[in-house]
């Protein structure tokens, strides 16, 4: 019986999810308000060509793909997580000030292509094809070429 | 159906009813993440096909027809407001294999740098998925099948070691017989509930035949006890009858109470006979030659019954010789003879059967009788004389039990058939 | 004629000696099996009565006192035990007789008589009842010296009549000293009747001086002169 119960509680579950199917739309009024905010101020010469709206069990995840190929990613508050531009230049005010500035130091002719932002750590890909990985004060983990 | 299979069989139906339900449960789950993982592809094929779009409107162009694995549409920008991303299971007919084949479809829409819209449609082969459903049918039935067998067997082997003690118990009490020494039983077990059945068992047996001894004990005894009370009754008669002075009235009184004090004297005797044959007192095993038994038996009804007009005849097809007890033989014979020239009519005859393994008698009778009925003790004939006491055939069938001699009653042609039937 | 009746039971003693008496027969009594063994100890007799079941012993070992004191008393054993052993047993031990309780008076005396007879007379078993002679071993009867035939039947009942003189025999008893005790009893009796009419009819004929009376509803008796 018991087991019996479990299953259902598991297949529910799996329902609950498959009901929660991944929105896509182009409207951006579906993006958190923060979200669209920086679409407008930082890329505003592009427009979104779709939006993907990922639910998952406990957040929401967002991203804007442009026309130009770029991608955004934003969390379930509008902050941005990803911003990958693939050869394009990520807009330097969106880079931590830490980050930026030991990038100005020690990579000053290289552009930043994609960054990466969690919790604790910050990825950032140069276009010469670096990757750095710094820690939340902007000191530098890891280093991969 | 024993207890093995009943267990086996109410454990196969449980089984097979989780193993249904889990198989349900497990088939949807399978098939939900095999469509979520499928989904996935298909989103993900979306962003490369999209991101090189956007990288090289060119491909716009050109339809992937050959692969047909995706196709451009474009639409109007109404249309594309209103935009809902599907994902649908359809099938594709494959000119090459001649057949369709299922696919899943994803619709979604984008937009260029041009601000047009076009609609994306993806398309994945799932033929795989079939593949996995059947995979997992199989899976289930094997394991099912696997288990079952597992289980059957094991439960066998469980079983019968665990029920071993029961097994034992259920022989002895098939040996057991009322009347027979209570056979030994081993009462040592390690499970304590098969100790305390053993244990009760024995106890019951052993009671159920101290009862049983005692009963037959008591019967004996009783009969034993009358016969002097009966012998002085009977000599305080003769006596009283030979005195001086009896009226005519008087003696009949006295002859009426000879009579009925005869069949007192009659039905203790049959009564001891029973409980001594039922208590085995007759060991004894001589070759007795029924031909000659029934000879003398019938010669002395034919004399007996000659003013009657009853005949008793005699037929022999071939010799019989029993072991049993002489005794025993006598009034066998006697009271089946007995019975039938007793239930016959004036100009009637009895025929006495006597064959190599058979010995039957037979005599006239207007319908049959209730064979299950006659052979009890104190049963009356209904329309039968009042100074039988119901014995006779009662006592025929206990010496007949007692050297298992089959014996058979049947109604046939207007006759009353009573057969003895030796098996060697 | 000297009977020792050994029997227990007090009320079945009685009777019996009466009917013992009235034959004329000298009757002692044991009622248990110290005082029979010293009767037989002290005293000679001509039958005895022996009763298997006695307190204080078994009949059978009274019995075996007697022949190991090679004693000539016929004995007849009385028992309530009617089972073809102890009668095998008895007889083997020296027994005479075996009669199974509840027997008939009229019985007893019959096989007393019939014992005490063939002791004696050494030979000479006959019976004379008036002009009527019965020879008991070579199953014969003459009146006035003449043959009188009779079937088996009829001759069985003449034998007990003539043991029973002047008594009134119950037909249930003379049924079962002919028939035996397994029989069963209306039909029997039928048989008798016929038989008997038969025999008087017999002895009326060959002028028999001893006769047959009927007693309506009781039995018979034999009057002798």
């Amino acid at each position: 019986m018991k087991k019996f119960l479990l299953s259902l509680v598991f297949l529910a579950a799996f329902w609950n999810t498959a009901s929660a199917d991944d929105l896509v739309t182009r409207d951006v009024a579906q993006l958190p308000a923060m979200a669209r905010t920086l679409l407008q101020k930082h890329f505003k010469e592009h427009k979104v060509s779709y939006i993907k709206i990922d639910k998952e069990f406990f957040d929401t995840e967002y991203k804007a793909v442009l026309t130009n190929g770029y991608e955004v990613e934003f969390d379930e508050e509008g902050n941005w997580t990803e911003i990958d531009c693939k050869k394009g230049v990520v807009p330097p005010v969106l880079i931590p000030t830490a980050v930026k500035e030991y990038l100005l130091k020690n990579f000053p002719g290289d552009t930043v292509e994609k960054i990466k932002r969690t919790k604790r750590r910050v990825e950032v890909e140069l276009n010469a094809g670096f990757e750095l990985e710094f820690d939340k004060n902007g000191k530098l983990v890891d280093f991969d070429d | 159906m024993n207890l093995l299979h009943y267990t086996n069989r109410n454990l196969s139906l449980v089984i097979l009813l989780l193993m249904a339900l889990w198989g349900t449960v497990f088939y949807f789950l399978i098939i939900h993440e095999v469509m979520d993982e499928t989904d996935d592809t298909l989103a993900n094929t979306r962003e490369i096909v999209v991101g090189k779009v956007l990288a090289h409107p060119e491909i716009l162009q050109s339809n992937d027809s050959i692969m047909q694995r995706y196709a451009f549409r474009e639409i109007t920008p109404e249309e594309a407001v209103s935009y809902r991303e599907t994902y649908y299971d359809s099938t594709l007919y494959i000119a090459t294999e001649d057949e369709f084949e299922p696919i899943r479809v994803m619709k979604t829409c984008f937009r260029t740098a041009d601000d047009r819209f076009y609609e994306l449609e993806l398309r994945i082969s799932t033929l795989e998925r079939d593949d996995m459903v059947r995979a997992i049918w199989w899976a289930l039935v094997v394991l099912y099948v696997v288990v079952m067998l597992c289980i059957t067997i094991g439960t066998r082997l469980v079983l019968q070691k665990v029920f071993r003690p029961l097994r034992l118990l259920l022989d002895w009490l098939e040996r057991l017989t009322p009347g027979k020494p209570v056979p030994p039983l081993n009462r040592e077990s390690p499970v304590r509930e098969f100790r305390i059945l053993n244990a009760a068992a024995l106890d019951m047996a052993q009671r159920a035949q101290t009862a049983y001894e005692e009963q037959k004990q008591f019967i004996e005894n009783a009969s034993h006890e009358l016969q002097t009370p009966l012998a002085v009754i009977r000599g305080k008669l003769e006596l009283l009858a030979d005195t001086e002075g009896m009226t005519e009235t008087q003696l009949q009184y006295v002859g009426d109470m000879f009579e009925t004090l005869a069949r007192v004297v009659k039905l203790n005797k049959s009564l001891l006979l029973l409980s001594r044959i039922s208590n085995g007192q007759f060991t004894e095993k001589v070759p007795v030659d029924l031909n000659r038994l029934a000879s003398e038996i019938v010669r002395q009804m034919d004399e007996l019954y000659e003013e009657r007009e009853i005949r008793c005849l005699l037929r022999e097809e071939g010799k019989c010789i029993v072991e049993m007890d002489e005794s025993l033989a006598h009034v066998l014979v006697g009271n089946l003879v007995r019975n039938a020239m007793g239930h016959s009519k004036p100009g009637q005859e009895v025929t006495v059967l006597v064959t190599g393994q058979r010995f039957a008698v037979m005599n006239c009778g207007e319908k049959p009788l209730d064979p299950n009925l006659i052979f009890r003790r104190f049963y009356q004939d209904p329309d039968g004389k009042k100074e039988s006491n119901g014995l006779g055939l009662a006592i025929v069938k206990s010496i007949a039990e007692c050297y298992q001699i089959g014996i058979d009653y049947r109604f046939d042609g207007g006759k009353h058939i009573f057969e003895l039937i030796f098996v060697k | 004629m000297k009977i020792l009746l050994i029997e227990d039971e007090e009320d079945l003693r009685n009777t019996v000696r009466e009917s013992l008496m009235k034959e004329r027969f000298v009757v002692e009594c044991a009622a248990d099996y110290r005082t029979a063994m010293d009767k037989i100890n002290d005293y000679d007799y001509d039958c005895v009565l022996l009763d298997i079941m006695l307190p204080g012993g078994s009949g059978l070992s009274v019995l075996s006192a007697l022949k190991r004191m090679r004693k000539q008393e016929s004995v007849i054993i009385i028992s309530a035990k009617d089972s073809v052993e102890d009668k095998i047993k008895g007889l083997d031990m020296g027994a005479d007789d075996y009669l199974a309780k509840p027997f008939h008076l009229a019985e007893l005396n019959a096989r007393v008589k019939s014992l005490l007879r063939r002791k004696k007379a050494r030979g000479d078993t006959s019976i004379v009842l008036g002009n009527l002679t019965l020879y008991p071993d070579k199953r014969q009867v003459e009146v006035n010296g003449q043959d009188l035939v009779l079937n088996r039947k009829e001759f069985d009942l003449l034998y007990y009549f003539v043991s029973n003189p002047n008594r009134l025999i119950n037909k249930t008893s003379l049924a079962e000293s002919v028939w035996g005790d397994d029989i069963d009893q209306a039909d029997s009796l039928d048989f008798i009747y016929s038989q008997v009419k038969n025999l008087r009819k017999k002895m009326k004929t060959a002028g028999a001086d001893v006769e047959i009376k009927a007693v309506y509803g009781f039995g018979y008796k034999l009057i002798a002169p």
